[in-house]
């Protein structure tokens, strides 16, 4: 289900990026691939960085824990060699009997009272044989039931130490109560020789670890706590709020913990625990940070390290934007210039050449295939030209054998009827006639060349017809020596012949003018025939692919295609009729001479 | 087109992101809170007394990035004294003032008319639920001490002594009334002059005329003047004591009164700077302000902890 989510996804990424431009998925996708690396790499430095700075802080903790585990134990030693001067340099050597120990336990007292409440010893019964520096036991204190008293009771060879109390044992004149940890052991009293045992108490000043712990507590971050081994609190910097039930504290299961760090969650907080065991006593100092304030300290990083990945951004994107604009400048250029070979214009001036060496290499390559196209569309053109002029020819050079029949058959008939100076001229027009169609394979002729056909062709034509027509040539000399195509009058006359005044009662007349005009040559062809409806007459320069039928138009668009492939568009065939007026051809040509002709100027008009 | 104004969008998005973190960065002491500074302002000619609930405020203000200042006014400058450190206080800076008021009612007067409700907080002494105040439930102080008394003795005829009357002693003396009512035991609420002599002479008196099987004393000065009254230790006049001295304390270790009914200054100073930093929003925890202890009592677990300052 996921896979194919992201499936689509990625195609719906895929068919965006589709739609944009090149420069713009550069852009983007580099700069969100640069985002990603330099997040990745930024998390990984600052992760690293924070891990090596949180545990830079918990080595300070450790030491800090070390230190004062030093200091703990160091307190706790001199108690005991308090303890020790007191029982093997005072109680051992004396008999109770007779001496007093009360004067060495005031010196001792005296020498530590900074560290020390007070200093005692019990016989096994529970009197007070000596105390420092208060001799008056409380009336109804009972020091058998004391825990320090019990413990060294139950274990005589060992020290023991107490959890911290209230000292209640001995009165106070001024409403003070010690806060005590008593260090208790059991000790041999003599009495005249025989050994009895008792107990030596010596009441450590709770005070002297509570300053410990809390010159320790004003420094740093976090705080150190003592426990007993059975996770009893001994010293807390919040310690009456967790005995008021206003804060807690994890103490029970710091009690579980051997020495080294932790890292452990209470009260939904994370918090990095340092625990050192003091030496005998088992209690265990506890050092407490919670995470977030080891964080704390790097806010102002984090914000330094936001500014910096942001400027980056910033730098990447722009940078992205101004190389994929150097990368992609060209491509659209060529782009550009593919567009306007793709609207028809092969010109492979248009086609850009720049940018990188790639880019440039595309650029030459298209440019040389614009022109290769190029020149096989002209060579296709021309030779789809020349083919379509030779088969316009071709097809006007057909002779009519209608028309050579019945000129031979008029020509027998001229001799049969001894008319011989008329067949001498109709054949000499005929011989004429062929001569000027073929024209040496030429097909630009001079207007004098071809009205001099069209003249013989008249000729033939006005005997077949007994001369029931009269025509009329009227050219301009000047244009005489222009060319023309050949075969483009004649074709005139004969649908003039053919389809006006050929089937006349009255006598038809066929006009031929020849004229310059506005720098080009007119050359119309006049019948007073009986017109061509509007309708046919748009037909008559339209192609048709094929017809035998007599009058199917096809040599007046013969004659109109022509013109068009030898010249311009500008040029060709005009028809112009009125019903019972006649019909007027105009063929419309260049005005150029035959010698500008050849000389190869004709490619200029 | 279109990519031009996403590229312009992203562009602006970014230069205006920018701002914000160098801003931020630029800024970053000032924008991070200030430290909250609050004057807690005790009635008392030393401040060795209130040692508990300074105690108890500091602790709450650990790590919290509070700055606590004990300051006392001394009794005689009266309402006056206090008004004029509070308003000395905020003058100076605090953001808030919390007071163990000796005047309450004069107190609160002042608070409500300057309407700083909202920056004085009332620690200890004041009427019970106060919103912007921690105070222990003096009603119910007196009502369990009844039961106490009455579980715990044989007293059937008790003075209840007092010679300040505010309406911490009011409420007291009503629980301790209803506490009573409809039992065999009797009281007799008697206010006295605060003159050491006629304490004396009045307790003296209630001694020797065996009309009575205690007092039930709910002033410290009255307390000091009782337990050195000539005849008390040889007597069966009981003393119930109603104070939070250390004094107080001593007098029941050396069993010169039978019971001690004491507020917990230490538990009153932790709420209260609570309170204030949460701006009275967040609801207190239910703990017991108050604790009646005998002598047999004070050395035990329970108590000892409590009853003794010096333990944080």
């Amino acid at each position: 289900m996921k896979k194919s989510i992201l499936k689509t996804q990625i195609l719906r990424v895929k068919r965006a990026s589709k739609r944009r431009s090149i420069q713009l998925i550069i852009s983007f996708s580099f700069t969100i691939v640069a985002i990603i690396s330099m997040t990745f790499m930024a998390l990984a430095f600052y992760k690293n960085f924070i891990n090596a700075t949180r545990q830079n802080a918990i080595d300070n903790n450790k030491q800090i824990v070390a230190q004062m585990g030093l200091n703990v134990n160091s307190y706790l030693r001199n108690m005991m060699g308090i303890s020790n001067s007191m029982y093997y340099s005072v109680i051992k050597n004396m008999d109770l009997t007779s001496d007093t120990m009360t004067k060495e336990m005031d010196i001792l007292y005296e020498a530590n009272k900074d560290d020390l409440i007070s200093i005692a010893c019990v016989s096994q019964d529970g009197a007070l044989i000596s105390a420092a520096p208060i001799a008056t036991r409380k009336a109804g204190v009972d020091f058998t039931d004391q825990d320090w008293f019990t413990s060294s009771e139950e274990k005589f060879e060992n020290f023991h130490f107490s959890k911290p109390h209230v000292q209640n044992m001995f009165e106070s004149s001024n409403y003070r109560y010690y806060w005590v940890v008593s260090l208790s052991r059991s000790v041999d009293l003599n009495f005249m020789g025989y050994t009895r045992r008792g107990t030596l108490l010596v009441d450590m000043n709770y005070s002297a670890i509570e300053q410990m712990f809390s010159r320790v507590n004003e420094t740093g971050t976090g705080y150190v706590y003592l426990i007993d081994s059975d996770g009893e609190i001994i010293y807390h910097p919040a310690q009456k709020a967790i005995y008021a039930g206003l804060v807690n504290e994890n103490n029970l299961v710091a009690a579980t913990y051997d020495d080294g760090d932790y890292i452990e969650e209470f009260e939904g907080e994370e918090r990095a625990v340092v625990v050192k065991t003091v030496g005998y006593t088992g209690w265990k100092i506890v050092s407490v940070v919670p995470i977030n304030q080891l964080g704390e300290r790097f806010n102002q990083l984090r914000a330094f390290m936001l500014i910096i990945i942001t400027v980056t951004i910033f730098l990447i994107l722009f940078g992205n934007i101004f190389i994929s604009k150097i990368v992609t400048d060209p491509i659209r250029k060529l782009e550009d210039s593919l567009n306007t070979i793709d609207a028809g214009e092969l010109n492979e001036e248009r086609i850009f050449i720049g940018g990188s060496h790639e880019i440039r290499h595309l650029g030459r390559t298209i440019k040389s295939l614009v022109v290769q196209m190029r020149t096989m569309m002209d060579e296709r053109v021309a030779e789809q030209k020349e083919k379509r002029k030779s088969e316009l020819n071709a097809l006007q050079a057909q002779i009519n054998p209608h028309f050579l029949y019945n000129t031979l058959d008029s020509i027998v008939w001229m001799i049969e009827a001894e008319k011989y100076p008329e067949a001498i001229s109709m054949i000499t027009s005929l011989a004429s006639l062929f001569r000027i169609s073929l024209s040496k394979g030429n097909n630009i002729i001079t207007i004098k060349d071809e009205v001099t056909h069209a003249k013989n062709y008249l000729a033939i034509q006005k005997v077949r017809y007994k001369n029931k027509f009269d025509a009329t040539i009227d050219i301009d000399p000047a244009i005489e020596n222009c060319i023309t195509i050949k075969l483009i009058i004649q074709p005139l006359i004969e649908n003039a012949i053919y389809h006006a005044v050929g089937d006349l009662y009255d006598e038809g007349l066929i006009e031929i003018k020849g004229y310059e005009k506005d720098g080009d040559i007119y050359i119309e062809v006049k019948d007073n025939g009986m017109g061509i409806p509007e309708d046919k007459l748009k037909d008559l320069l339209v192609e048709k692919t094929h017809s035998s039928k007599k009058g199917s138009g096809i040599g007046l668009w013969n004659i109109n295609q022509r013109i068009n492939l030898y010249f311009k568009e500008d040029y060709g065939l005009k028809l112009e009729s009125e019903l019972d007026e006649g019909t007027t051809a105009i063929i419309h040509l260049p005005k150029i001479t035959y010698e500008e002709y050849i000389g190869g100027e004709e490619n200029a008009k | 087109m279109r990519n031009n104004k996403l590229l312009t969008a992203s562009f602006i998005a970014l230069l205006v992101l920018i701002i914000i973190e160098l801003f931020v960065y630029a800024n970053y002491n000032k924008l991070t809170e200030d430290e909250v500074s609050i004057s807690f302002v005790v009635t008392g000619d030393n401040l060795d007394a209130w040692e508990n609930m300074k105690s108890g405020a500091q602790t709450a203000a650990l790590d919290r990035n509070c700055q606590v200042t004990f300051l006392n006014s001394p009794i005689a400058a009266g309402a006056d004294g206090e008004i004029e450190m509070i308003e000395r206080q905020l003058a100076d800076g605090a953001d808030y003032v919390v007071i163990a008021s000796g005047f309450y009612d004069e107190v609160k007067e002042y608070v409500e008319d300057e309407k700083l409700q909202s920056k004085v907080y009332f620690a200890k002494n004041g009427p019970y639920g106060l919103k912007n105040g921690v105070i222990a439930d003096d009603y119910s102080l007196g009502k369990d001490y009844a039961a106490f008394i009455m579980d715990n003795s044989n007293d059937k005829n008790l003075l209840v002594l007092y010679t300040a009357e505010n309406i911490n002693n009011d409420k007291i003396i009503e629980g301790l009334s209803d506490g009573f009512e409809n039992t065999d035991v009797t009281i007799e609420v008697q206010k006295l002059t605060a003159d050491d002599s006629t304490i004396t002479f009045f307790i003296t008196k209630a001694i020797a005329e065996k009309r009575y099987d205690g007092a039930i004393i709910l002033d410290s000065a009255v307390l000091d003047d009782a337990v050195n009254v000539e005849g008390l230790i040889d007597s069966s006049f009981n003393i119930y004591g109603v104070d939070d001295r250390q004094a107080a304390v001593y007098y029941l270790d050396s069993d010169l009164i039978k019971a001690l009914a004491c507020k917990d200054d230490y538990t009153i100073g932790f709420m209260a700077i609570n309170q204030v930093l949460s701006k009275g929003k967040k609801e207190l925890p239910k703990v017991h302000l108050y604790y009646i202890v005998e002598r047999e009592d004070i050395y035990s677990e329970q108590y000892e902890k409590v009853l003794f300052p010096f333990a944080k």
